[in-house]
């Protein structure tokens, strides 16, 4: 799967547990998903969730740790379809 | 250093969000939870561990800990239970802070803290806000913080301001003078928390 289709499926889940639609509208790589997004810490759980059913995945703890932005969780899940 | 987190059950429970498959394993350990279960639903079981986890993170930050986003490497080991209190220790990757759980009917909170309390108090109060949207929520609860602070310490709220740190933790000035307590804000559905941690001798009577 290419980077730009993973970028979109990911900002699908990510939109939907954000509250500040005009924050969402400035997304970028960089976006931080709580800071930047103020998504509830607990629903980061339910995006790695919802990645791992989108995807076919397996999240690992060690991954889940580093997607705090955009960026960081394409680059997971980008390698978890690799593997 | 003090930490705090506040979950509406009426957010929560509804959609069975702690209960969905994946999630438990995802938050917490089973020898975090099983200790829990023995006195409360399991979903509530969770929630009140992650309440526990987000203010431990808070003191963790505080302390100068990087931000990573790993609840399973805060663990929250209980040590008593009376009535609806939970208190424990949570050790996280660069300390072990003291951990209170409270739950009631509409709301759990937790706090955490660095030391042991000869020296210091806490005080700490739960405030109803607007549910939406969230940036209403926020400036709602700071107002209300500000009234409750400059209420217990004799002087007008107008003087008083939030502002953040670099790693995004509120702290209390007045004018341009940053107040020398410490200080977390929560806020979930219709609930905000306030938590003040201070010296004994403080003037702040919370």
């Amino acid at each position: 799967m290419e980077v730009q289709e993973i970028t979109e499926k990911l900002k699908g889940l990510i939109e939907t547990y954000v509250e500040d639609k005009a924050a969402f509208a400035n997304i970028n790589a960089e976006t931080h998903l709580i800071e930047d997004l103020k998504i509830n810490s607990a629903h980061l759980v339910d995006i790695i969730l919802d990645a791992e059913e989108v995807f076919d995945i397996e999240i690992d703890d060690e991954s889940a740790e580093k997607m705090l932005t955009v960026q960081a969780a394409v680059d997971v899940v980008a390698q978890k379809l690799a593997e | 250093m003090i930490g705090n987190d506040i979950i509406s059950l009426a957010e929560v429970l509804p959609h069975q969000q702690a209960l969905r498959p994946g999630f438990c394993d995802k938050v917490c350990l089973p020898e975090e939870l099983q200790p829990l279960t023995t006195y409360f639903s399991r979903e509530i079981c969770i929630w009140a561990l992650w309440a526990a986890k987000e203010s431990a993170y808070k003191v963790y930050r505080q302390a100068g800990g990087p931000a990573l986003f790993a609840p399973k490497k805060n663990t929250f080991l209980l040590h008593s239970i009376h009535n609806s209190q939970l208190k424990g220790i949570t050790t996280t990757p660069n300390g072990r802070y003291h951990s209170r759980i409270l739950l009631q009917t509409e709301y759990i909170m937790a706090e955490s803290w660095s030391a042991n309390l000869d020296q210091y108090q806490i005080a700490h109060k739960v405030m109803a806000i607007p549910n939406k949207p969230y940036a209403l929520q926020s400036a709602s609860l700071k107002e209300k913080v500000m009234d409750w602070v400059a209420q217990n310490l004799g002087m007008h709220a107008e003087s008083l301001s939030i502002s953040k740190s670099s790693i995004g933790m509120p702290y209390l000035k007045l004018g341009n003078k940053r107040l020398d307590l410490s200080l977390s804000l929560s806020h979930h559905g219709h609930f905000g928390l306030c938590s003040i941690w201070v010296k004994k001798n403080s003037p702040f009577l919370g």
